[in-house]
């Protein structure tokens, strides 16, 4: 297997700035931020995800897990170290943020699909079947301020598998919906994943890591503390945070 | 740059103008007047200018109803983009964490919508003063070319600098709004810029509105531009410079623009 792996971390360190101090001088002519305090998010993580691979990303809050992700989608620049994807990354992050509340769900759904990166003609192939398994047909054409939380989530959670994305970032989103709609969103990540897609998967159950994935890469103040097999991982994670409950996001 | 990297891409250009699109339709759909607004202000400073300064101050300036036009619709299409820039990543601020997708189609989407505006008012102003014999069509209206081009140049990168510095500073939206203010006293659109005195002639060359304003007044009027080659050329090179800042503006605070909105 000569195939590149899906996602390569190398060595990527993330800073941000505090904001403790801002003007116009430094923000054009300081070189952004040298001379500002800053935190730093990650430290020098290096990871590759294979193609095909369904990873959990576990760790306490605070230890960068979101900003990986934001890092991994392009969202964010990297401050040092590199990132390559192989393949159309659809990043599952705070779902039903992405909405323009002013918008009907039909204008949602073209605006968002199409700034994931579909053609007009690919979003109207597949706009029946993300309103069905989304299930809020009665409403698309009501403005999505009217929603409900749950509605909002499973049209974005529905828009993005429909993308058909050869890398899913997902984030906490089983957090959200009942608990039949959680159901059907782990089917259709299994059954993306049988399908040979590459899933990185952030979550704080230690259940669900065990049942769905193999491996499972614990962040932990903004560095890997450990990379391996996800019973393992889980394992330690939990003989160091005790066997209770994981903490909460 | 910028340009060729959205423009390299057939998916970004259509999401550019499906984002133009539903601007403009939003706007009229749920507006009476609809696309009367995009002309109620141009009219109505026109109207108040006219009324001050021909009627009372008695300015002579031939035709001086279409001049004042010829001015200001380029002046509130400028001063009209790049306030709404200005907002337009804080606005797009839940779309713009969640995705990576060249920013700039929102500022191209902002200026596409507006210049629909601009220029349907543009060809109203002109229908008018060819169905009342104050304008003719001839050689001189294609300068309406390159003065639209110039307009558009500076409208997207003031625009283009306008979103990137707003969301790191507050200051932004009311400096803007105190710079247009001044800046319209600054352009030879009330006045023409033969009256300027020779010593008050270098803020019309450093104004970078007073080329495209100019142009606007010989396309529409037909008249040869009063102030010489000269003046034009200075003020278009403070364009091209101006237009330069805001690009490298964008560039450098673009990347982190997720960080910060």
């Amino acid at each position: 297997m000569s195939a590149p792996p899906a996602i390569e971390v190398h060595d990527v360190s993330k800073f941000f700035r505090r904001w403790e101090h801002q003007s116009l001088k430094t923000l054009l002519l300081g070189g952004l931020g040298r001379e500002q305090p800053r935190f730093r998010a990650l430290h020098d993580v290096s990871f590759r995800v294979e193609r095909g691979e369904f990873v959990a990303l576990i760790g306490p809050n605070g230890s960068g897990k979101s900003t990986l992700f934001k890092l991994i989608s392009g969202i964010y620049p990297t401050d040092g170290g590199n990132i390559r994807c192989h393949g159309r990354v659809a990043p599952l992050i705070e779902l039903n943020a992405g909405f323009h509340p002013d918008f009907t769900g039909w204008e949602n759904l073209f605006l968002n699909a199409s700034i994931l990166g579909l053609s007009q003609r690919e979003i109207r192939r597949r706009s029946d079947d993300i309103v069905d398994y989304a299930g809020v047909r009665a409403f698309m054409d009501t403005p999505t301020r009217f929603y409900s939380s749950g509605m909002l989530s499973r049209l974005a959670f529905a828009i993005n598998v429909f993308v058909d994305a050869e890398i899913l970032l997902v984030d906490e989103v089983l957090a959200v919906g009942d608990e039949q709609f959680q159901h059907r969103c782990l089917n259709t990540l299994r059954e993306k994943h049988r399908n040979g897609v590459t899933i990185v998967f952030v979550t704080h159950d230690l259940a669900a890591v065990e049942r769905e994935t193999q491996r499972a890469i614990w962040l932990d103040g903004g560095r890997v503390r450990m990379d391996g097999p996800a019973s393992q991982v889980v394992e330690s994670y939990r003989q160091l945070y005790g066997a209770g409950d994981p903490p909460k996001a | 740059m910028l340009i060729a990297r959205m423009m390299s891409s057939a998916h970004w250009r259509e999401l550019v103008l499906i984002l133009t699109w539903r601007e403009v339709v939003a706007r009229y759909k749920r507006s009476v007047l609809g696309l009367g607004w995009a002309l109620a202000e141009p009219l109505s400073l026109g109207l108040v200018y006219f009324v001050v300064f021909q009627r009372f101050a008695r300015i002579p300036v031939d035709n001086y109803p279409f001049f004042l036009l010829a001015g200001l619709l380029p002046w509130t299409f400028l001063q009209g983009s790049v306030a709404h820039c200005a907002g337009v990543m804080v606005e797009n601020s839940p779309v713009i964490k969640k995705v990576a997708f060249p920013r700039e189609i929102l500022i191209f989407s902002k200026l596409g919508s507006q210049a629909v505006n601009f220029l349907l008012s543009l060809a109203l102003v002109v229908a008018t003063g060819l169905l009342t014999g104050r304008t003719s069509l001839g050689l001189h209206t294609l300068w309406m070319l390159p003065a639209t081009l110039l307009l558009l140049t500076l409208t997207g990168a003031l625009g283009a600098a306008a979103a990137v510095l707003s969301p790191y500073a507050r200051d932004v939206p009311h400096l803007l709004q105190f710079a247009f203010r001044l800046g319209l006293y600054a352009t030879p659109i009330v006045y023409t810029s033969a009256m300027v005195p020779e010593d008050w002639r270098w803020l019309l060359q450093v104004n970078p509105m007073t080329c495209v304003v100019e142009l606007f007044h010989v396309a529409v009027l037909g008249t040869s531009p009063d102030m010489g080659v000269e003046l034009v050329g200075v003020s278009a090179l403070m364009l091209v410079v101006a237009s330069a800042a805001g690009w490298w503006a964008f560039t450098r605070l673009e990347p982190r623009i997720a960080e910060v909105v």
